[in-house]
Parts: C-alpha cells; structure tokens; sequence
C-alpha cells in the first residue's frame, strides 16, 4: 500500500512485492530517491519555488485526470517531491495548498499515489521547449499513458 | 564499478566531472539500452494466466517508461551542447517520470507469475541488459514465456 502525508510525501509502496523481490526494489527505490535529489537538492530555495511550479504544472496534467480538489493534493505532492519538504514549508502558497489537501478524503489520498507521483514531473515540463524530437514524444506518450491508465491504477484491489 | 545514470552522468557533466565526450558516451549507451528493451518488452510473450495484466498495464507501461528514458537521453544530449537549463530540466523531468511509472507497475505485479515478474524486474533493474532480460524467459527449460519472431 502507499500513503501520502500531509505535506504530500510519499511514505510507501510496494507491499505486493514478493519477498524474495525487496532488495531489488528498495534499491529502486533507493535509486529513485537519489535521482530526485540529485536533481533537485542542490539548489535549496531557488529549486523549492522550481519544485511548486512544477506541482502548479503537474496539476494541469492531473486536473485532465483526476478534476477537483485532487489537483491540488497533486499540486502539494509534486511541490514535496520535487522539491523536498522544505518546499512546500518555506512557500506560504503550496504550504495552504498542503493545508487543502490534508482535509481531504480518503478517496482522493488514493487517487493521489497514483496521481501525485506520476503526473507531476511530467508537470514540469509542461509549456517548456522540448529540444529533442524523441524527448516529445516520450512526453506525450507518457502522458497518455497516465491518463489513460489512471482509472485502473486506482480502483480497489 | 557501476555505470552512471542518465542523472548521474548529466550531474557529473555540469559538475565538469567528466567532459563532453564521455557524457555523451554515456548517454547514448542508455539511449541504445532503453531501445533494446522496449523492444524486448514488446515482443515478450508471457502465460496466459499474466496476459491480460500484461497486455493492460505492466506492456504498455514498460514501453512508455523505456520510451522516457529514450528521450530523457536524447534530450540529455541536446543539453551537453546547448547548456541550455530548460534541456536539462526536461531530461530529469522525463527521467523521473519513467521511474515513477515502473514504481507504479512494481506496486501491481504480484498478481503475476513469478517468471513474468522476474522479467519485469530485470527489465527495469538499471544494472542489468537485454541479454539478462530475455535469459529470464529463455533460461529456463520450464519456461513458459517467449518472444515473437
């Protein structure tokens, strides 16, 4: 199962997994976290207001799935993954926005594991000139793929 | 010692720990790696009992995730000679998007057989080829996956 905090953080995942499959999947996961913050934890605030944008972008791309208040849940999820808890503390705005999304139900927690951590890097991209002809098209497919999986991603197991 | 990451290596260039060459190397050769299983993912044939998971979601989201990691190169490239920050932002942008697909698709396989899994699982193991990927479903005298011609 996965959670999500109230700052947005994912907590975790992955209790499906077979035993014999956890080494390789912390360390996936442990992979994961570094390329975050290998990407975005060097620059402290300049890369936190970065990290909201990217949420405030990652929405757009959730609201085509996920209409409502879960964008801004998505919205605070992105901002604290992107940018580390710190984001979405030193911003008053994602902070009131981490506020909205704690009061929220269980249903749109669901709905945000899925959604927080799929839509928004894509979010970051969003409006950005994309040089590579092939980094486009993985863009668009990607997001295709999110929108179009997102209902079977999130319905009860 | 292990190889860089797309990440890995675009830090290391901006950090001028490796130069353009080497970079650039090592970019393609991810390049050239994420094709090789996307290609591999799609011709995979699994049991019938995985199939229709396979074919709605874990398939197609392996090809995209593979698929990110293709342009998250490509764009990563593109950056090594434009230094421009907006290339680089969409190369980690779609590089952590295709993580975060496969830590979705991870979430949702255990309702495969333990082959298909191991499959999955080599596949998206960053370490590992396409020559590991397919000794999975081709090592095995027992096996019942396969590939299309």
């Amino acid at each position: 199962m996965a959670s999500i905090q109230a700052s947005g953080q994912t907590q975790a995942v992955n209790a499906t997994a077979k035993t014999e499959n956890k080494g390789l999947i912390a360390q996936l996961q442990e992979q994961a976290s570094q390329l975050r913050a290998a990407a975005f934890g060097e620059r402290g605030g300049e890369i936190a207001k970065e990290a909201f944008k990217g949420g405030v972008g990652g929405a757009i791309i959730g609201s085509l799935v996920l209409p409502g208040p879960g964008t801004l849940l998505g919205a605070a999820a992105g901002a604290a993954i992107m940018g580390g808890k710190e984001a979405v503390d030193a911003d008053s705005q994602s902070k009131e926005i981490a506020n909205k999304a704690t009061g929220m139900g269980a249903g749109a927690v669901v709905g945000a594991v899925a959604f927080g951590p799929l839509g928004l890097p894509l979010g970051m991209i969003v409006g950005s000139k994309i040089a590579s002809g092939e980094a486009k098209e993985a863009m668009q497919n990607m997001t295709s793929f999110i929108k179009e999986k997102f209902a079977s991603l999130t319905s009860g197991d | 010692m292990l190889r860089k990451s797309i990440v890995e290596t675009l830090d290391a260039f901006r950090k001028q720990e490796i130069g353009f060459a080497e970079a650039e190397q090592a970019l393609k050769e991810h390049k050239q790696q994420a094709e090789l299983k996307r290609s591999s993912v799609s011709r995979a044939q699994v049991p019938a009992a995985d199939k229709s998971l396979w074919e709605d979601l874990i398939r197609p989201g392996l090809e995209v995730a593979f698929q990110g990691l293709v342009g998250a190169a490509a764009e990563g490239i593109a950056y090594l000679s434009s230094r421009d920050q907006e290339a680089y932002r969409v190369a980690i942008a779609l590089a952590a998007q295709a993580v975060e697909i496969t830590e979705v698709l991870e979430a949702r396989m255990g309702l495969l057989s333990e082959m298909t899994q191991r499959f999955v699982l080599t596949a998206i193991n960053p370490h590992s080829d396409v020559v590991q990927m397919e000794q999975v479903l081709t090592g095995s005298a027992e096996s019942t996956l396969s590939f299309l011609d």
